[in-house]
């Protein structure tokens, strides 16, 4: 086997090993020296964002139905003698699986019994077993896991807005599907699903916990060495174009809540970058944001204090290869007013000039909060694919606060908080 | 988990529990003051943390009080009120980052310390009492958030559950205390409280980190010098519930997609009961798991659920039975998780039903050591419940746990109260 290769962290006091082994699987390790728990995390680079793809075998185009890739999720978990969780739970361990727009992943965790843990988890994610039978009887529990989305406020309204800025983006499709989309789904179009972007090549193996990486790498080799995958498929997911303006402006539903919730975003189009660049552009908006509006800040206070928003109020930077967006959501008796002044507030502060002080204090503030995240092996397990998949490393975010300057961040606003960009999804209260 | 917490105590009755450890990256501290959980009281408490929360004598505006945390490197501050059986807790976290890892000149856990002391003993005042307009907002935010329970209809639906089955009874009060005694809360009164609660009340400090003990003894007795006059510490007796011989069935109709069931069960047994361990191993056959009898059964063999599990109070001899169902399935549901518990009742339990669900308790208590919330959390339900025993300790009780053992204590299992949340059909009720 290859050498690892080794990225670390000075600052964190943390490393990450990384070996390709010959089946074509990435394999890292982050060793945490004293933590009792492992965490094993395989995922594929596949998510609900790849309903229209090409094989480059066969050269055919194929739509398959919203959904899909999180109804695979579901049936992986199935095993012709049943649930994959029963073998987990047999070894003492926890186990479950995730799906986004990207990527699938499935995971566990456990104290005892690691070597057999990572066994289960290599094997049952390569042999998919999909009946008719099975295949229906899913449908009903995802139609429960729909409707109880559905009856989320705040899922609403983030799902809403996606809908209304985006036209053609498929980001503007719930992950899940719908109770009418998954309707169609058979063993014969999962079965193809898998073929085309379960391929070792196509995945990722992240271990973190107190565990030898190249035990790991060894043990996984082993696991997944007897079989033979075949050449990787070459795929072309094919995304439609989306054109620059937003969809529509304002959306609003009403639900039996007790008062409004909004969620508003502004569409970044300045897509297409990842890795070193993008984790720059992730950690400088991070920053930035949290000066503009954070706990601390003047404005988020003078909000508070007015009663426009409350403890529920929060922003996050949504930015893959493909799509970019920051959105703002939380409680609100007045949500046309909070985004009147939360983007005139933005926008003054970054006319005026952000004080250097309060930036500064941001850059203490976002290095300790960063370093004290990896106390937690759920936020490494959790995080870690989701910015590997983008090129991205984890262990740098720290690294990379202490380079950012205060006009990068304030180009970088001055350019996202376009007016026009910008969309309002509430929920409101039933007359 | 061999490290466990050391215990000191203070000249003026604060009691101090270090853990020293080097496997975080930050020091982990929470002050946690023991209330009853009374009609008088609660609703105050539950302002109390925020009222706190908004400025200190030191840093007298919210804004500044978060930008001095942002000068500490982002050092985490919160303040909570939570409800465990009869007790009513005050509970004020700090974490800061250790030095060790930053190019601080700070003294960055003296500081922790003296942030906690300011937001707790030393808050911003006007004429003696909390400035009125902080107490005014935080009144407006408590109602606020006392309303958006309903936004959740599944934690709505365990609110409700609770105060039809503990009707009359103090456990049936939210933690977040009762909306019609908001109005009569003002600056003077809640600072009147204030003062009584931190002086007199148990107080409680835990420290995880990379930190010495006799440091943080030293550390704590400088800047907790305060004069307090402290009642002991009692072990709540805990209300006596009378189950009723029917169980009561409650349904209410919303306009919603998914039926929520919580149902409630009396066990009589909490974390100070000597069957408290075969009830965690009854309750993790039942219903904790995915390998659990309600899980294979209510979702796996019927399809009836996304999501369906049992939970035990640690606190209060209490299990609940939630499910997230179709809103015409309820009374199918209620057969099923009926019928998953006189399985478990009468011992119809497979060998491997057993197994996989000792080794999956034993690996919840040795996942605590990775987690310095978690071990906090474990030695104040201890501490409130009067219980010496480290997670190891429990560990090895968990192991001995018999077949029998677990029967007995599930038939200590009695339904009480069927909550039901459904849409707005016609046929209710048919």
């Amino acid at each position: 086997m290859p050498r690892m290769e080794i990225a670390r962290s000075e600052l964190l006091k943390e490393e990450v090993a990384t070996t390709r082994l010959d089946c074509g699987l990435e394999v890292c390790v982050q060793r945490k020296k004293g933590y009792a728990k492992k965490y094993g995390v395989f995922a594929t680079r596949y998510g609900s964002l790849d309903t229209r793809f090409r094989r480059a075998d066969t050269g055919e185009v194929l739509d398959v139905p919203d959904g899909l890739a999180h109804f695979l999720e579901h049936k992986l978990f199935e095993e012709e003698s049943g649930s994959i969780d029963d073998v987990f739970a047999e070894l003492g361990a926890y186990s479950n699986a995730f799906t986004d727009y990207t990527m699938t992943g499935y995971l566990f965790s456990c104290v005892d019994n690691f070597g057999p843990c990572l066994d289960t988890l290599l094997d049952f994610v390569m042999r998919p077993h999909f009946t008719e039978a099975s295949v229906e009887k899913e449908k009903g529990i995802i139609e429960q896991e729909i409707k109880r989305n559905e009856d989320s406020p705040g899922w609403q309204a983030a799902y809403r807005m996606l809908k209304a800025m985006y036209k053609r983006f498929p980001v503007r499709v719930e992950v899940a599907g719908t109770v009418d989309s998954i309707r169609s789904i058979d063993p014969e179009i999962l079965y193809t699903c898998y073929n085309t972007f379960y391929h070792p090549s196509n995945m990722t193996l992240f271990v973190v916990g107190d565990t030898a990486p190249d035990e790991v790498a060894e043990r996984a080799a082993v696991a997944l060495g007897a079989r033979d995958y075949g050449p990787a498929p070459e795929v072309e997911r094919l995304y439609p174009q989306e054109p620059r303006e937003v969809g529509e402006r304002r959306v609003e539903i009403r639900m039996p809540v007790s008062e409004p919730f909004v969620c508003f975003g502004f569409k970044d189009n300045d897509v297409g970058h990842e890795g070193a660049r993008l984790l720059r552009k992730t950690v400088c908006m991070e920053m930035l944001l949290y000066t503009l509006i954070g706990r601390s800040s003047e404005l988020y206070n003078e909000l508070y204090e007015e009663g426009l928003l409350d403890h529920t109020f929060d922003w996050n930077f949504d930015c893959d290869k493909d799509y970019s967006f920051v959105v703002f959501e939380g409680k609100s008796n007045s949500p046309d007013a909070l985004v009147d002044r939360v983007c005139q507030g933005i926008d003054d502060s970054l006319a005026a000039g952000i004080d250097r002080e309060l930036f500064e204090r941001a850059r203490r503030s976002f290095t300790g909060s960063a370093l004290r995240a990896f106390n937690s092996l759920e936020f490494i397990a959790y995080n870690f694919l989701d910015y590997h998949f983008r090129k991205m490393r984890l262990l740098d975010r720290v690294g990379v606060a202490e380079s950012i300057s205060l006009d990068e961040a304030t180009d970088l606003g001055k350019r996202l908080f376009d007016p026009e960009m910008l969309v309002v999804s509430a929920v409101n209260p039933l007359q | 988990m061999d490290e466990w917490f050391t215990t000191d105590e203070l000249p003026n009755g604060i009691d101090l529990h270090v853990m020293q450890t080097s496997k975080f990256k930050s020091n982990a501290i929470t002050a946690v003051f023991y209330s009853d959980l009374t009609e008088d009281t609660v609703t105050p408490n539950a302002i109390l943390p925020e009222v706190l929360t908004r400025g200190t004598r030191r840093w007298p505006r919210t804004a500044e009080l978060m930008q001095n945390l942002d000068s500490l490197y982002g050092t985490g501050l919160s303040a909570v009120v939570g409800k465990m059986g009869e007790k009513h807790l005050l509970i004020f976290s700090v974490d800061v980052a250790n030095d060790a890892y930053l190019s601080a000149n700070e003294d960055l856990l003296s500081e922790g310390f003296a942030i906690l002391r300011d937001v707790v003993f030393d808050p911003v005042l006007e004429g003696g009492a909390f400035r009125q307009d902080y107490v005014e907002q935080e009144k407006t935010n408590l109602r606020r958030r006392i309303e958006s329970i309903i936004d959740n209809k599944l934690a709505y639906a365990f609110r409700r559950c609770n105060e039809e089955m503990f009707r009359g009874e103090p456990y049936a009060m939210h933690r977040l205390g009762r909306v019609e005694d908001i109005d009569g809360i003002g600056p003077e009164s809640l600072r009147l409280w204030h003062r009584q609660a931190v002086t007199q009340l148990p107080l409680d400090i835990f420290v995880v980190g990379d930190v010495a003990r006799e440091h943080v003894l030293e550390l704590v007795g400088e800047v907790f010098d305060m004069k307090r006059d402290p009642m002991p510490f009692e072990v709540p007796a805990g209300a006596q519930h009378r189950v009723p011989a029917q169980p009561r069935s409650v349904v209410e109709t919303m306009d919603v997609n998914q039926g929520n069931l919580v149902m409630g069960y009396s066990t009589g047994i909490n974390i100070a009961d000597l069957d408290y361990p075969a009830l965690l191993m009854a309750n993790g056959i039942y219903g904790a798991y995915t390998h659990s009898k309600l899980f294979q059964n209510v979702r796996e063999g019927e399809s009836l659920a996304y999501s369906v599990y049992s939970g035990i109070d640690q606190n209060k001899g209490v299990m609940h039975v939630w499910a997230g169902i179709a809103p015409d399935a309820m009374d199918r549901a209620v057969e099923i998780i009926e019928a998953q518990l006189d399985d478990v009742r009468s011992g119809r339990i497979s060998d491997d039903e057993v197994e996989k669900t000792r080794r999956a308790i034993a690996r919840d208590i040795r996942m605590m050591g990775d987690s310095p919330v978690a071990q906090i959390d474990y030695a104040i339900v201890s501490r409130i419940n009067g219980v010496q025993e480290t997670p190891d300790e429990l560990l090895r009780r968990i192991e001995s746990v018999s077949l029998d053992d677990v029967v007995r204590a599930a038939n200590r299992i009695q339904l009480d109260t069927i909550y039901f949340l459904r849409d707005e059909e016609d046929n209710v009720g048919a």
